[in-house]
This record gives C-alpha cells, structure tokens and sequence, in this order.
C-alpha cells in the first residue's frame, strides 16, 4: 500500500469510516467529558483506552469545541483500585452524567454515553471523505 | 564438489520439498569457478557499481526533480489541504494526548544548490509557544546584575558559567546566547564545538556579540530562532489549543522570516521553498500552501 494510500485511510478513519461517534453533541448543554482510567490494561481498564483510541478522535473531529479531557493513572498494583469513569460536564463545568467503564468494552461504553447524552447523528451527506 | 541440492534444511516440518526446491542457494564467484561443469551451480550476479560519471547524472537527476517539485503548486499534492481543515484533522488526532505532546511544527523543503550556506533566522510570533530561554555571557559582573534585574534570564555568567557548560555540569538547554566582546575568545576556545553544532555559539557575524547587551536582549527576546538542516526546516508553531488564526498569524510569521532569510543568503542562485506540510506530535502530516 503507498505512503498517500495509507494517509488517506488514517484521514478516512476519523472523519468517515468510524460511524458510531459520527454524532454533533448539544454545544448549548455540555462543555466537554472528562475519563478517568488506568495507563495499564488489568482490572477491567481496556474499554475507556479502546474508547479513547477508536471514538474519541472522530467525536473531537465532528465536535471541535467540545472538551475532552483524559486523565491517566499509573498503577502497578493490581490489589489497588482506580476510578474507571466518563463524567459528562455542563457548561457550569459540573458533572451530570457519571457512566462507569470497568470491565466494559469501548461499544457498550459509548452506545450508554449516547443513551445519557443529548445528540444528533450526522447525516451521511455531511461527512467530510478525503 | 558444491552443488545446489548438497544440503537439505530443516523447516519446521512444513513442506519441504516443496520449499526446498523454491529456494535457490547461489555461489560464490569464487566458488562457482572452481567447480566442475557436472554440478549445477549459479553464479553470483556481480554488484552493479556506478562510475563516477553515472553518479553525478543520478545526482541532477535527483536535483531536477527537486527543483521541478518545488516549482508545484501545493493543491496538485494528493494531500493538499487549507489550513483550519488540516488543524481540524490534527487536534483530532491528538485528543487526549498530555499537553506539551500537542505541538503543531511545520516542515518545508529547502531546494538549493549544492554548496549554498544553510538558511538561518529568528521568527518572531505573535503568539509564541513558549518563552525562549536566554544565556547571557559576560566578564562585567554589575552589567549581569542589571540584566538579571530587567529581563528573566536563563543563565547569565563569565568564566565559571563556561567552565561548569564544559564539564558538563550545566545543561545546554537554552535556545538563544549573547555575550560581550571581553570574553567571546574564551568562549569560542572552549565552548566553540559544543555550543557551535547546536546554533547558540554567539557570534559576531549572527549580531548576538555586543557591548550593549541590554538593547541586545530587548530585540531578540520574543524571536525563535530556526535553522536549516537536512534540507528541510522544522519549526514548532503552535500548540493544539491555539486558535486557527493564532496559528495561522504564526505561519505567516514564518513565512516572512524564512523569506527574508531567503534573500539575505549569500548564494549566486537562491534557494527555493518546496513542498511544505502541517503535523502535529501524533498526527498525520498534510500539505499546505506556504508560497
């Protein structure tokens, strides 16, 4: 495959081939998420990574204001417990939505963020194909 | 007598003859004439070497083509795009990375003729992405006491600061250096190959030597400096937070340092921009126009 095949397949799966997140999130209601996991995969922590490298990038794409803040935790000690959650903050900045990912995979955790979250689905027409 | 067959390997169990027969075992010349005609042997295909002639036509080639690319419009690249499409795509790209991994650089090609001193400069942005850090060199003690006073200095010194750079005892990692006339020699006799590759040895055709470091200072504070290397010139112009046009002021900044640097260059014939891509710590790299 060429080096402008390759790129343009990378483009392609932000803007146009991840069609879950392909949705425009009520500016007026929320100012950003904000997910809190673990940098290492044990304890049930692969889902919100997953979430983050699949769906994130095409929902910052489609809504570029909206705040995404990812906060990742070290910890080796797989008897210690860290937070696994997605908040949802209001323009105010407080959270509104808590939805828990531990043990979760990445589909099920955004299928539930859609579920919580006011959104409307781009259509097919709109989205930007390079 | 060496033939093709004479040794069978071993291949995990697959199928063996099959694979065998496929791979191909080739001589040595040496090897393949000292046989005899009754074995199969294959001989060794020389290494095509070049002669002097053939590698200079392959260097204008290349030249050439260089110079024919750089005469392209940037929307004939297949990864052309405008600027504010290219940021969306990149702050994309890097959602949830830590902050000081979200710079956006710009990298431009830099055709010249062989022999053309490399292109250097100081872009001022009018939003910088960080605050550059200043050494500042000097035998005066009380003119150092007045400069720290004035300005956030990174290191200011004489001969002791040299010395602990020397030994390795103080980082280098400031991006601009100024210094007085007094103690230049001594700092170009020891510090001369270590600060020089690094583009922060001051010097007085660079104008970073003066008596008067406090005026100095006051016009080169908010610059960054650029130089090139490689052929190419990598420049850090924003951060993903910036606004498009915070990022775009920033581009047209450099474009105009790296112009004038351009027709400032002592060379019969100029160097030419050529292609000229946006990216980003995580992100893709996408070709703008920059001309």
């Amino acid at each position: 495959m060429s080096k402008i095949i390759r790129q343009k397949n990378f483009l392609n799966v932000i803007s146009y081939t991840t069609k879950k997140p392909q949705v425009l999130i009520d500016a007026s209601k929320y100012q950003g998420i904000r997910l809190t996991f673990q940098v290492e995969n044990h304890s049930g922590h692969m889902g919100p990574r997953m979430l983050w490298r699949k769906y994130l990038p095409t929902l910052q794409f489609y809504n570029p204001n909206l705040k995404i803040d990812i906060i990742r935790v070290y910890n080796k000690n797989k008897a210690k417990n860290v937070p696994c959650i997605l908040e949802v903050l209001d323009k105010t900045g407080n959270t509104v939505e808590t939805i828990d990912m531990k043990n979760r995979m990445y589909d099920t955790i955004m299928d539930e963020f859609l579920n919580k979250v006011e959104h409307k689905v781009i259509p097919e027409e709109e989205l930007i194909h390079v | 007598m060496i033939s093709s067959f004479s040794v069978r390997p071993v291949l995990h169990g697959l199928k063996q003859t099959q694979r065998y027969i496929s791979t191909s075992y080739t001589l040595l010349a040496e090897e393949a004439s000292e046989s005899n005609g009754d074995s199969i042997v294959t001989l060794a295909t020389p290494v095509k070497v070049l002669t002097k002639e053939q590698l200079k036509k392959k260097e204008l080639r290349k030249f050439l083509k260089s110079k024919a690319d750089a005469r392209k419009s940037a929307s004939d690249y297949p990864l052309y795009m405008d600027i504010p499409s290219a940021l969306r795509y990149l702050r994309a790209a890097e959602v949830g990375q830590p902050f000081s991994q979200r710079t956006v650089s710009l990298t431009t090609i830099i055709v010249g003729e062989k022999g053309v001193p490399p292109l250097y400069g100081n872009i001022s942005f009018p939003t910088p992405l960080r605050k550059s850090k200043v050494a500042v060199f000097s035998n005066d003690v009380e003119k150092l006491e007045e400069l720290k006073k004035k300005y956030d200095l990174h290191l200011a010194g004489g001969v002791e600061l040299i010395a602990g750079i020397k030994d390795g005892n103080i980082k280098i990692d400031f991006d601009k250096a100024f210094a007085t006339p007094d103690i230049i020699s001594t700092l170009t006799a020891q510090l001369g190959r270590v600060l020089g590759p690094k583009g922060v040895l001051p010097n007085v055709k660079k104008g970073t030597v003066s008596d008067d470091l406090l005026t100095l200072i006051s016009e080169n504070l908010g610059t960054m400096p650029f130089r090139e290397r490689n052929k190419s010139i990598s420049i850090g112009i924003g951060k993903t937070n910036f606004s498009d046009e915070q990022i775009i002021q920033n581009i047209i900044a450099a474009r105009k340092a790296i112009k004038e640097s351009i027709t400032t260059q002592k060379a019969k014939k100029q160097s030419m921009l050529s292609k000229t891509t946006l990216t980003s710590s995580h992100g893709p790299g996408l070709v703008i126009d920059f001309n």
